[in-house]
């Protein structure tokens, strides 16, 4: 009849309760029966096992994007030490007025004219550019 | 560990499994553990839907970390104190039921052979309502989880002889519901 003999214990716990036997230990028996009358909801399960999932997608997909972020990060260094060294190379400016200055000068002093001026006071210019930054060029017209 | 008998073996198992093949296995400690957590976490939110609430925070909080339960002690004292905390969360954010009497919100399963139990299932789950959550958390932990004083001090973070004085004054309590309730029932 009893499937073991905590449920002949429970049984047996209701009788002295009807008959007002009613101790603390066959208090104990039945909550611990009434244990199991509540169970879990249907979608407790799915949606923690989706909710596991969504998050493990999300965090699978952090990587390759903090690897690129890393990779940006490194390529920052040597890249702005190649700019700062081309920046040094580049020729210091010289602004227009002052090769118009310098060509009127020449033109006035040599008596040429001053595209002639100004065409050899721009190759001056560019001549200490030219020998320092391509000196194997410089070397094989020379 | 390949045969685990007891429950908290069982669940150290689980804990290992996780650890071993990830977020994969998180339906076996959800099958294996989700009922009791809901249960503890219902009888210190007093209602169902909040307990789950908290149940299924933990389990994602560990689904998402599958090492985190291998690499603690005791993995299902650790999981009990976190569907505590959970739970406590919630039941601070909500409102303080004003119906103990109102068990609407349990899903409860009805096997035919203990349909005349049920009243009295009800009256217990009333009565656990009833309790402060300090007192109602000790007799679940001790009476459905079969726990010491001691290892129920360690969840609660108290002493062993608060645990135990806690423990006799809530079956003092319940005791004094439940016969009240046993007398309603014989005049039916």
């Amino acid at each position: 009849m009893y499937e073991n003999d905590f449920d002949r214990e429970r049984v047996g716990g209701i009788r002295d309760w009807e008959h007002e036997e009613f101790d603390q230990l066959d208090l104990e028996q039945w909550i611990k029966a009434s244990g199991d009358y509540i169970q879990p909801g249907s979608e407790v399960r799915p949606r923690v096992i989706e909710a596991v999932r969504l998050r493990g997608e999300r965090r699978r997909a952090w990587p390759p994007i903090l690897r690129l972020a890393a990779l940006m990060l490194f390529a920052m260094v040597p890249l702005s030490m190649v700019g700062h060294w081309v920046g040094r190379r580049v020729p210091q400016g010289v602004s227009a007025a002052e090769i118009q200055y310098r060509a009127q000068q020449r033109a006035a002093s040599t008596g040429m004219t001053l595209d002639w001026a100004l065409s050899g006071v721009v190759h001056e210019w560019r001549r200490p550019l030219n020998e320092s930054s391509l000196p194997e060029i410089n070397r094989e017209r020379k | 560990m390949s045969n685990p008998k007891s429950f908290p073996q069982r669940v150290q198992f689980c804990a290992g499994n996780l650890a071993e093949r990830g977020e994969d296995a998180i339906s076996g400690l959800i099958d294996l553990t989700s009922q009791r957590l809901i249960r503890f976490a219902t009888a210190i939110t007093r209602n169902q839907h909040d307990g789950e609430d908290a149940v299924q925070a933990v389990l994602i909080k560990i689904g998402s970390k599958p090492t985190m339960l291998q690499q603690t002690d005791n993995p299902w004292a650790y999981l009990l104190k976190m569907t505590r905390n959970e739970a406590l969360l919630i039941a601070r954010q909500k409102k303080p039921w004003s119906s103990f009497g109102n068990l609407c919100d349990l899903l409860v399963q009805r096997r035919v052979d203990e349909v005349e139990r049920e009243e009295i299932y009800r009256a217990i789950w009333t009565a656990l309502r009833r309790l402060p959550t300090s007192q109602s958390e000790i007799v679940v932990l001790k009476i459905w989880e079969g726990m010491t004083f001691a290892e129920i001090a360690d969840i609660l973070s108290l002493s062993p002889s608060t645990a135990a004085s806690r423990y006799r004054y809530a079956m003092a309590k319940l005791t004094t519901l439940l016969r009240a309730k046993v007398g309603d029932l014989d005049h039916v």
